[in-house]
């Protein structure tokens, strides 16, 4: 574990929450070598909390590209300071890292991983609309422990990469290995979805990632429904283009995987509605079996969520809010799909 | 093969082939299926590593 780690905190307007950021990194069992906030188009005093608290301050100058912009324009000024072994890490500048992640993912590096990504949970905040993320977060959470980090996506929220991996990419946007990045040197501009497009871009080039369950932090929960709804809408809509963008592949399959299954979930939640609407013509034909399924559904709900503590599991054993839940969601599916097919154009 | 879902009167229903609405229910209950089993398998306890 004896390589220099940077730490790159893209940021636009973050004063409230900048603070506990750079002091989480500056409280990690290996703290790393240089923390770098990178002021993207800042009005606020963003800059001045970071610089109190010990972070370098970088400005972005004309950046119309927000995070990926800021990623680029510092690692073009970092990468070329650093050794191949080193290591960069990338984090969103309103999530705290817990104080273990920097040595649990350099030690996972030197495990021999391009890059080693974390698992999130939400903090408090955003009543009901929080806590159905918080218990989403708790479920992704516990999905990647079971499949022992093997994650379909390293998280933008905060992840430690390998500079030799961020080299590789950059080369292989430069000689067109990758797919168009919209002139982004690491990080695409061809993209909603950066940290997706980073994904598949290091599967693209055989490099091997991982999100252990001990490299763990907190993020934000989006406090209103329409905060939520734009942000999934930016990353599904992301996650779509992207597999467009890089085609169908043995590194794609699983990722075209899961768009046809949600899709498939789409379809079924609307000819379930649909039987239901219909029900008074159709007929209505409750089988009492049936509901064996609903009390395996309740008893699936209650146990992805035993992290969350016993009153928040008797909660998800109801079911239904988290279905309505998940009925939001998939309405927010449905525009993305739309919106990726017909190029709609939206404002993120 | 046109004719009244059983139990239903209605136009709708009149006008639905059968065969139609029993393919939707059987697609229905098969993924009510494929779900329940992948529910099951989340809820089988598996040694926490990675």
């Amino acid at each position: 574990m004896d390589f220099k780690i940077v730490a790159l905190l893209p940021a636009h307007n973050e004063e409230e929450s900048i603070a506990a950021t750079v002091d989480a990194l500056r409280a990690q069992t290996r703290i790393p070598d240089a923390i770098i906030v990178i002021c993207d188009n800042c009005t606020d005093a963003t800059a001045e909390i970071a610089s109190d608290h010990g972070a370098t301050v970088w400005a972005t100058s004309g950046n119309t590209h927000k995070k990926a912009g800021a990623l680029n324009y510092a690692l073009e000024r970092v990468l070329p300071q650093l050794e191949d072994d080193d290591a960069v890490l990338v984090q969103d500048a309103d999530s705290f890292l817990d104080p273990g992640f920097v040595a649990v993912a350099a030690a996972r590096l030197d495990d021999g991983y391009a890059a080693v990504g974390g698992n999130f949970y939400a903090r408090p905040g955003g009543g009901i609309c929080g806590a159905f993320q918080r218990n989403e977060y708790a479920r992704y959470a516990r999905d990647n422990a079971r499949k022992h980090g093997r994650v379909l996506c390293i998280t933008g929220v905060g992840t430690l990469f390998r500079v030799s991996a961020l080299r590789a990419v950059a080369a292989a946007i430069a000689d067109g290995r990758l797919p168009d990045s919209g002139g982004g040197l690491v990080y695409s501009y061809a993209t909603l979805t950066e940290d997706n497009w980073m994904t598949l871009a290091l599967k693209h080039l055989g490099l091997t990632f991982v999100s252990p369950k001990d490299a763990t932090m907190s993020t934000e929960a989006m406090l209103t429904w329409k905060d939520l709804a734009r942000q999934r809408l930016r990353w599904k809509r992301g996650a779509f283009e992207d597999l467009l963008s890089f085609g169908l592949s043995r590194h794609t399959l699983k990722g075209w995987g899961l768009q046809l299954i949600s899709t498939l979930g789409v379809i079924a939640t609307l000819a379930y509605l649909g039987t239901l609407v219909l029900s008074p013509w159709l007929g209505f034909h409750p089988r009492l079996w049936f509901l064996a399924f609903t009390v395996i559904y309740a008893i699936e709900r209650a146990v992805t969520v035993r992290s969350r503590g016993w009153k928040i599991q008797l909660l998800s054993a109801a079911v239904f809010p988290e279905w309505i839940y998940d009925l939001f969601l998939q309405s927010v599916q449905v525009r993305a799909l739309w919106g990726a097919v017909w190029r709609t154009s939206e404002s993120w | 093969m046109y004719g009244k879902i059983a139990g239903g009167s209605g136009l709708i229903g009149a006008a639905l082939p059968v065969t139609g609405i029993d393919i939707l229910y059987s697609l229905l209950i098969a993924f009510t299926l494929i779900g329940a089993g992948f529910a099951v398998t989340r809820c089988i306890p598996k040694r926490h590593t990675s």
